[in-house]
Protein backbone atom coordinates (compact mmCIF):
# COMPACT_ATOMS: atom_id res chain seq x y z
CA UNK A 1 0.00 0.00 0.00
CA UNK A 2 1.47 3.37 -0.94
CA UNK A 3 1.76 6.19 1.54
CA UNK A 4 -0.97 8.15 -0.27
CA UNK A 5 -3.32 5.20 -0.33
CA UNK A 6 -2.74 4.47 3.32
CA UNK A 7 -3.46 8.04 4.37
CA UNK A 8 -6.62 8.13 2.29
CA UNK A 9 -7.86 4.95 3.93
CA UNK A 10 -7.08 6.35 7.34
CA UNK A 11 -9.37 9.32 6.73
CA UNK A 12 -12.13 7.09 5.42
CA UNK A 13 -11.85 4.92 8.49
CA UNK A 14 -12.19 7.94 10.75
CA UNK A 15 -15.30 9.01 8.88
CA UNK A 16 -16.79 5.57 9.41
CA UNK A 17 -16.10 5.75 13.13
CA UNK A 18 -13.42 3.07 13.10
CA UNK A 19 -10.05 3.14 14.75
CA UNK A 20 -7.07 2.72 12.53
CA UNK A 21 -3.56 2.79 13.87
CA UNK A 22 -1.11 4.27 11.43
CA UNK A 23 2.51 5.21 11.76
CA UNK A 24 2.65 9.05 11.90
CA UNK A 25 5.99 8.97 10.06
CA UNK A 26 4.16 7.71 6.99
CA UNK A 27 1.86 10.73 7.02
CA UNK A 28 4.87 13.02 7.39
CA UNK A 29 6.56 11.29 4.49
CA UNK A 30 3.47 11.73 2.35
CA UNK A 31 3.47 15.50 2.78
CA UNK A 32 7.12 15.60 1.76
CA UNK A 33 6.41 13.70 -1.41
CA UNK A 34 5.78 16.43 -3.98
CA UNK A 35 3.35 15.12 -6.55
CA UNK A 36 1.93 12.25 -4.50
CA UNK A 37 1.58 14.46 -1.46
CA UNK A 38 -0.49 17.06 -3.34
CA UNK A 39 -2.83 14.44 -4.75
CA UNK A 40 -3.19 12.99 -1.29
CA UNK A 41 -3.97 16.41 0.11
CA UNK A 42 -6.80 16.99 -2.37
CA UNK A 43 -8.31 13.59 -1.59
CA UNK A 44 -8.21 14.24 2.11
CA UNK A 45 -9.89 17.62 1.63
CA UNK A 46 -12.75 16.06 -0.32
CA UNK A 47 -13.31 13.35 2.25
CA UNK A 48 -13.11 15.80 5.12
CA UNK A 49 -15.70 18.05 3.50
CA UNK A 50 -17.99 15.09 2.89
CA UNK A 51 -17.68 14.10 6.51
CA UNK A 52 -18.57 17.59 7.68
CA UNK A 53 -21.54 18.08 5.40
CA UNK A 54 -25.04 17.88 6.90
CA UNK A 55 -28.16 16.20 5.56
CA UNK A 56 -31.21 17.99 4.23
CA UNK A 57 -32.59 20.51 6.68
CA UNK A 58 -35.82 19.21 8.25
CA UNK A 59 -38.75 21.61 8.28
CA UNK A 60 -39.80 22.77 11.72
CA UNK A 61 -43.03 21.06 12.75
CA UNK A 62 -45.63 22.69 14.98
CA UNK A 63 -46.55 21.12 18.34
CA UNK A 64 -49.46 18.69 18.38
CA UNK A 65 -52.97 19.94 19.18
CA UNK A 66 -54.69 18.66 22.36
CA UNK A 67 -55.61 14.96 22.16
CA UNK A 68 -57.77 12.57 24.17
CA UNK A 69 -54.91 10.26 25.11
CA UNK A 70 -51.15 10.52 25.26
CA UNK A 71 -48.55 7.75 25.05
CA UNK A 72 -44.86 8.23 25.74
CA UNK A 73 -41.87 5.95 26.22
CA UNK A 74 -43.17 4.90 29.65
CA UNK A 75 -46.29 3.35 28.17
CA UNK A 76 -44.89 1.29 25.33
CA UNK A 77 -46.39 -1.96 26.62
CA UNK A 78 -49.85 -0.59 27.25
CA UNK A 79 -53.38 -1.15 26.03
CA UNK A 80 -55.47 1.96 25.47
CA UNK A 81 -59.20 2.06 24.85
CA UNK A 82 -60.27 4.73 22.43
CA UNK A 83 -63.71 5.39 21.03
CA UNK A 84 -64.44 6.49 17.49
CA UNK A 85 -63.11 9.87 16.52
CA UNK A 86 -60.86 10.17 19.56
CA UNK A 87 -57.24 11.10 19.10
CA UNK A 88 -54.06 9.66 20.52
CA UNK A 89 -50.74 11.48 20.78
CA UNK A 90 -47.86 9.00 20.56
CA UNK A 91 -44.54 10.49 21.65
CA UNK A 92 -42.38 7.78 20.13
CA UNK A 93 -40.07 7.68 17.15
CA UNK A 94 -42.10 7.80 13.95
CA UNK A 95 -44.83 5.33 15.03
CA UNK A 96 -47.05 3.44 12.60
CA UNK A 97 -50.33 1.59 13.08
CA UNK A 98 -50.59 -2.04 12.02
CA UNK A 99 -54.23 -1.65 10.96
CA UNK A 100 -54.66 1.77 9.40
CA UNK A 101 -58.40 1.23 8.87
CA UNK A 102 -58.78 1.20 12.66
CA UNK A 103 -56.23 3.82 13.66
CA UNK A 104 -54.45 6.04 11.21
CA UNK A 105 -52.02 8.93 11.37
CA UNK A 106 -53.79 12.28 11.54
CA UNK A 107 -50.60 14.32 11.62
CA UNK A 108 -46.96 14.40 12.63
CA UNK A 109 -45.78 17.14 14.96
CA UNK A 110 -42.67 18.29 16.74
CA UNK A 111 -43.59 16.41 19.93
CA UNK A 112 -45.10 13.26 18.43
CA UNK A 113 -47.58 11.72 16.05
CA UNK A 114 -51.35 12.10 16.38
CA UNK A 115 -53.53 9.12 15.48
CA UNK A 116 -57.30 9.18 15.02
CA UNK A 117 -59.62 6.23 15.73
CA UNK A 118 -61.52 5.50 12.53
CA UNK A 119 -63.23 2.14 13.08
CA UNK A 120 -64.01 -0.33 15.87
CA UNK A 121 -61.22 -2.86 16.03
CA UNK A 122 -57.86 -3.72 17.51
CA UNK A 123 -54.46 -2.61 16.32
CA UNK A 124 -50.88 -2.20 17.45
CA UNK A 125 -48.81 0.96 17.17
CA UNK A 126 -45.13 0.28 16.58
CA UNK A 127 -42.44 2.94 16.88
CA UNK A 128 -39.34 3.03 14.75
CA UNK A 129 -37.01 2.49 17.68
CA UNK A 130 -33.72 4.28 18.05
CA UNK A 131 -31.07 2.46 20.04
CA UNK A 132 -31.72 4.73 23.04
CA UNK A 133 -35.44 4.08 23.00
CA UNK A 134 -34.90 0.36 22.76
CA UNK A 135 -32.54 0.47 25.71
CA UNK A 136 -35.04 2.44 27.80
CA UNK A 137 -37.86 0.09 26.89
CA UNK A 138 -35.79 -2.89 27.94
CA UNK A 139 -35.07 -1.33 31.31
CA UNK A 140 -38.74 -0.60 31.86
CA UNK A 141 -39.76 -4.13 30.99
CA UNK A 142 -37.29 -5.41 33.53
CA UNK A 143 -38.63 -3.01 36.15
CA UNK A 144 -42.23 -3.92 35.48
CA UNK A 145 -41.56 -7.59 35.86
CA UNK A 146 -41.01 -7.03 39.56
CA UNK A 147 -43.90 -4.70 40.26
CA UNK A 148 -47.34 -3.70 39.07
CA UNK B 1 -60.96 0.95 19.30
CA UNK B 2 -64.36 0.49 20.86
CA UNK B 3 -67.72 2.09 20.29
CA UNK B 4 -69.05 4.86 22.53
CA UNK B 5 -71.60 2.53 24.14
CA UNK B 6 -68.94 0.21 25.50
CA UNK B 7 -66.95 3.13 26.86
CA UNK B 8 -70.06 4.42 28.66
CA UNK B 9 -71.50 1.10 29.85
CA UNK B 10 -68.25 -0.56 30.79
CA UNK B 11 -65.35 -2.22 29.03
CA UNK B 12 -65.02 -5.97 28.81
CA UNK B 13 -61.47 -6.97 29.66
CA UNK B 14 -60.33 -10.55 29.25
CA UNK B 15 -57.28 -12.79 28.76
CA UNK B 16 -56.52 -11.31 25.37
CA UNK B 17 -55.74 -7.97 27.05
CA UNK B 18 -52.93 -9.49 29.12
CA UNK B 19 -50.39 -9.46 26.33
CA UNK B 20 -49.60 -7.20 23.40
CA UNK B 21 -50.92 -8.96 20.32
CA UNK B 22 -48.15 -10.32 18.16
CA UNK B 23 -45.39 -9.32 20.57
CA UNK B 24 -46.06 -11.52 23.59
CA UNK B 25 -45.17 -8.87 26.18
CA UNK B 26 -47.41 -8.46 29.22
CA UNK B 27 -49.33 -5.27 28.82
CA UNK B 28 -50.49 -2.52 31.13
CA UNK B 29 -54.14 -1.58 30.74
CA UNK B 30 -54.59 2.17 30.83
CA UNK B 31 -57.92 3.52 32.04
CA UNK B 32 -59.21 6.97 32.73
CA UNK B 33 -60.39 7.55 36.30
CA UNK B 34 -64.08 6.69 36.59
CA UNK B 35 -64.03 4.11 33.80
CA UNK B 36 -66.07 1.00 34.65
CA UNK B 37 -65.11 -2.42 33.34
CA UNK B 38 -65.91 -6.10 33.71
CA UNK B 39 -63.01 -8.51 34.00
CA UNK B 40 -63.78 -11.94 32.57
CA UNK B 41 -61.63 -15.04 32.74
CA UNK B 42 -62.33 -18.44 31.27
CA UNK B 43 -61.27 -21.50 33.25
CA UNK B 44 -58.04 -23.08 32.13
CA UNK B 45 -58.38 -26.41 30.35
CA UNK B 46 -57.72 -29.31 32.76
CA UNK B 47 -57.26 -26.81 35.60
CA UNK B 48 -59.05 -25.75 38.74
CA UNK B 49 -61.86 -23.27 38.15
CA UNK B 50 -61.26 -19.61 38.92
CA UNK B 51 -62.82 -18.57 42.24
CA UNK B 52 -61.53 -15.08 43.11
CA UNK B 53 -60.73 -11.81 41.41
CA UNK B 54 -59.02 -9.44 43.82
CA UNK B 55 -57.77 -5.88 43.48
CA UNK B 56 -54.38 -5.30 45.07
CA UNK B 57 -55.22 -1.67 45.78
CA UNK B 58 -58.98 -1.08 46.09
CA UNK B 59 -58.39 2.67 46.13
CA UNK B 60 -57.12 2.52 42.55
CA UNK B 61 -59.24 -0.33 41.15
CA UNK B 62 -62.48 -0.55 43.08
CA UNK B 63 -64.49 -3.80 43.05
CA UNK B 64 -68.09 -2.80 42.28
CA UNK B 65 -69.76 -6.17 42.83
CA UNK B 66 -68.84 -9.61 44.16
CA UNK B 67 -67.38 -11.97 41.58
CA UNK B 68 -69.84 -14.08 39.60
CA UNK B 69 -68.91 -17.69 38.92
CA UNK B 70 -69.87 -18.73 35.41
CA UNK B 71 -70.15 -22.20 33.95
CA UNK B 72 -66.83 -21.75 32.21
CA UNK B 73 -65.13 -19.00 34.16
CA UNK B 74 -65.49 -15.98 36.39
CA UNK B 75 -66.30 -12.32 36.02
CA UNK B 76 -66.36 -9.27 38.25
CA UNK B 77 -67.21 -5.61 37.77
CA UNK B 78 -64.63 -2.99 38.75
CA UNK B 79 -64.19 0.75 38.48
CA UNK B 80 -61.01 2.78 37.96
CA UNK B 81 -60.76 5.37 40.74
CA UNK B 82 -57.63 7.05 42.12
CA UNK B 83 -54.79 7.58 39.61
CA UNK B 84 -51.99 5.09 40.07
CA UNK B 85 -50.83 1.62 39.18
CA UNK B 86 -52.05 -1.64 40.66
CA UNK B 87 -53.04 -5.16 39.76
CA UNK B 88 -56.03 -7.48 39.82
CA UNK B 89 -55.24 -11.12 40.39
CA UNK B 90 -57.20 -14.31 40.11
CA UNK B 91 -56.88 -17.59 42.00
CA UNK B 92 -58.68 -20.90 41.89
CA UNK B 93 -61.16 -22.66 44.15
CA UNK B 94 -58.29 -24.53 45.80
CA UNK B 95 -56.95 -21.28 47.24
CA UNK B 96 -59.48 -20.34 49.92
CA UNK B 97 -57.27 -17.85 51.73
CA UNK B 98 -57.51 -15.32 48.94
CA UNK B 99 -53.76 -14.96 48.70
CA UNK B 100 -51.92 -16.53 45.77
CA UNK B 101 -51.25 -20.21 46.52
CA UNK B 102 -48.53 -22.32 44.98
CA UNK B 103 -50.99 -25.10 44.21
CA UNK B 104 -53.63 -22.88 42.66
CA UNK B 105 -53.79 -21.40 39.18
CA UNK B 106 -52.86 -17.75 39.28
CA UNK B 107 -52.95 -14.89 36.83
CA UNK B 108 -52.93 -11.13 37.03
CA UNK B 109 -53.68 -7.94 35.12
CA UNK B 110 -51.84 -4.65 35.57
CA UNK B 111 -53.78 -1.38 35.47
CA UNK B 112 -52.62 2.21 35.16
CA UNK B 113 -55.30 4.74 36.05
CA UNK B 114 -54.88 8.32 34.85
CA UNK B 115 -56.99 11.36 35.66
Amino acid sequence: MSVTEQRYKAVLAVKAGLRLDIDPRLLFDATRDGETGNRSGRSVCCVALAACSVGPVKPTLPPAPPTNLRVDHGDTLGIFYTSLGQTLLVELDYPTSRDKAVLDVAGRYSNGTVFRAAAVGRTTVTPTYTSTARSNATRRRHYRSSSW
Amino acid sequence: MIDDLELQNGLVISERDQVIAGLGYRSVIHLRSGQRFVLTLRNLPRGTAWARLTSSDPAIIVPDQPATLLADGIQRAFRAAKPGRTGVWATGTDCPSGDPCLTSPYTSFTFQVFS
